[in-house]
């Protein structure tokens, strides 16, 4: 019973932690649907790739982002014509790539500019690759719902499907012209209920690992660099923590390298529990996977050349 | 019609769930999910809800079932975590043994420190302190005063000493970290795990030969214990704590405790 109430309480916390970024996300995602043209966005974008991709990096400067609610941005921004080249990094980056993050990892190993400095390139770097591979590529090869502008018209309002606020056909400005805010508080609501489902599925798994899995378990990560960092960005994925608070929990992984704390610190961000279904439920499956396996692979891979080539100290850095 | 009846049940638990947001940062147990420094966003945010809620009944748009699930879902985790017994203010134990000194004196007690027959020791909470020792702010000698949830295992038992815990939590209680110090007391055996104790005393270099990994809390990820210190107690009682978390911590007296 009392491990019933541990994860009753770990799973209600995570959604109300996650609650209110997902209700930002959803907004902004709305107002972007009603109230910003294409021809706007593009205006205030670099002309040239990298400038495009560079924009995306640092977005999150400007507009920073939980993980939990950047999903319902993205798709809005690919359905208004921004580059995928933009959207994709932007959505990668700036739930790290932020002040607010920033900040926190800097407080949580005590001052360290190194973690903090990883950190970011293990997110970086991915972000930019896949904003490199997808470059300019339409939405519809890119989103699970074709545009409207992209079907056949076969209807008054020119579009062959159910009409649904959060169909993101692009439709809505014009059908509701006259009554823009009406059309924003809709798009919220219907984007906040689509995505909470997968908020609180994850949320619901995660708890579940962080009650259940054995308390040794992590002692099984420790004896090899290559095993601590590959165990800790697993634990990441499958307990789905904030942005925010997960340096706080990387830097108490007493025993561990800092290149397995910084993995840790940068996989999460990136691909949770929260984020898996979110990716499959908007993108094509093909990118869906790609979001998942990039920055995977290529956190993984930079994370043990580090540790290989001892660029970290690997005793610091963390509370222990 | 369907749509129709869909639609209210969606109003209602989005509404349920909106006044749920609204009303816990008001109640006395929005400490058990999230630090209290958040209290503001989790009200802001359940405005907005609640207001959602309300707009979405002149909504058309048809309901997902799978949506509906997942709020149902959420209004059930939340109930149970508030009705459930929770093993860190529900169910600890109530004895009110002490340990050190038999008789001592109740300690007289400044914001930031308290004197024990005649000495002082700084109220620090575990967290502070542990950070403290990272920082090589610490030296055998010192006298602190801390609180937290006993600890006792057969290997400190045997050692003549028990661990006091407590959980550092920066948002939410999903991401809790456990702190753990090892106190030195007359009669281990005088105490129950999950009592809530108060110790003050003295640090002393750590000469135990012992896997201090082994402590763990439930909810934590991780415990993290110190490497240098444990403290040689003085006297403490056991006592009922308000919030059994730590959510703030600070690099200077007065410290949280």
């Amino acid at each position: 019973m009392q491990d019933l109430a541990i994860f009753a309480t770990s799973a209600t916390a995570i959604i109300l932690e996650a609650a209110p970024f997902l209700l930002l996300g959803s907004l902004l995602g709305a107002i972007i649907e009603v109230y910003v043209s294409e021809a706007a966005l593009l205006r205030v974008l670099p002309n040239r790739a990298l400038g495009q991709i560079t924009v995306g990096l640092f977005a999150g400067m400007l507009l920073p982002t939980c993980e939990c609610g950047i999903v319902p941005v993205a798709r809005k921004l690919l359905l208004k014509g921004t580059p995928p080249r933009v959207a994709i990094p932007y959505m990668m980056a700036a739930p790290v790539v932020n002040p607010v993050v920033i900040g926190s990892t800097i407080f949580a190993f005590q001052g360290e500019i190194a973690p903090v400095a990883f950190r970011l390139l293990l997110v970086v770097v991915p972000a930019f690759a896949m904003g490199l591979v997808l470059g300019d590529l339409n939405s519809s090869v890119l989103l699970r719902r074709t545009p409207a502008a992209l079907q056949p018209l076969n209807s008054a309002h020119g579009h062959a499907h159910t009409h649904d606020h959060a169909c993101g056909c692009g439709c809505c400005s014009q059908v509701h012209e006259a009554n823009k805010l009406k059309s924003v508080i809709f798009h919220t609501t219907a984007e906040f209920l689509s995505m909470s489902r997968f908020l609180i599925l994850g949320a619901i798994v995660a708890a579940g690992f962080k009650t259940y899995l054995p308390s040794g378990v992590l002692e099984l990560f420790t004896s090899n660099g290559f095993l601590a960092i590959a165990g800790l960005m697993l634990l990441a994925v499958l307990l789905s923590i904030c942005s925010e608070a997960d340096a706080f929990v990387a830097a108490s992984f007493a025993g561990f390298p800092l290149a397995a704390k910084v993995g840790f610190m940068a996989i999460g961000p990136m691909v949770d529990l929260k984020l898996i279904p979110m990716f499959y439920s908007v993108f094509h499956r093909r990118l869906a996977t790609a979001l998942v396996v990039v920055p995977t692979v290529t956190i993984l891979f930079m994370a043990m050349v580090l540790h290989m080539t001892n660029w970290v100290d690997r005793t610091m850095g963390g509370l222990w | 019609m369907a749509a129709t009846v869909l639609r209210w049940i969606e109003t209602l638990l989005l509404g349920a769930i909106g006044v749920f947001m609204l009303a816990l940062p008001n109640s006395e147990i929005y400490w058990r999910f999230l630090n209290p420094k958040y209290s503001w966003l989790t009200l802001i945010a359940g405005a907005l809800v609640t207001f959602l809620a309300l707009c979405n009944a002149f909504d058309r748009r048809w309901p997902k079932i799978s949506e509906l699930l997942g709020l149902m879902a959420f209004l059930f985790l939340a109930g149970a975590a508030a009705a459930l017994p929770n093993p860190y203010y529900d169910a600890g134990p109530s004895s009110s043994a002490t340990f050190g000194s038999a008789e001592a004196d109740l300690p007289h007690m400044t914001e930031s420190r308290l004197t024990l027959d005649g000495e002082e020791y700084v109220k620090i909470n575990l967290a502070e302190l542990l950070i403290k020792e990272k920082n090589n702010a610490l030296q055998a000698g010192d006298r602190y005063a801390f609180q937290g949830s006993v600890t006792r295992t057969p290997e400190l038992d045997g050692a003549g000493f028990v661990a006091v815990s407590r959980l550092l939590i920066a948002c939410c209680f999903a991401d809790a970290v456990g702190v753990s110090y090892f106190v030195r007391v007359n009669n281990p055996g005088e105490f129950e795990t999950g009592q809530w104790v108060r110790a003050s005393g003295v640090l002393v270099p750590d000469n135990l030969d012992m896997n201090k990994t082994a402590i763990s809390m439930q909810g934590a990820i991780s415990t993290l214990t110190s490497k240098s210190f444990v403290l040689d107690s003085v006297q403490a009682s056991i006592a009922p704590s308000d919030i059994p978390f730590i959510f703030v911590v600070r690099d200077s007296e007065p410290y949280a405790y």
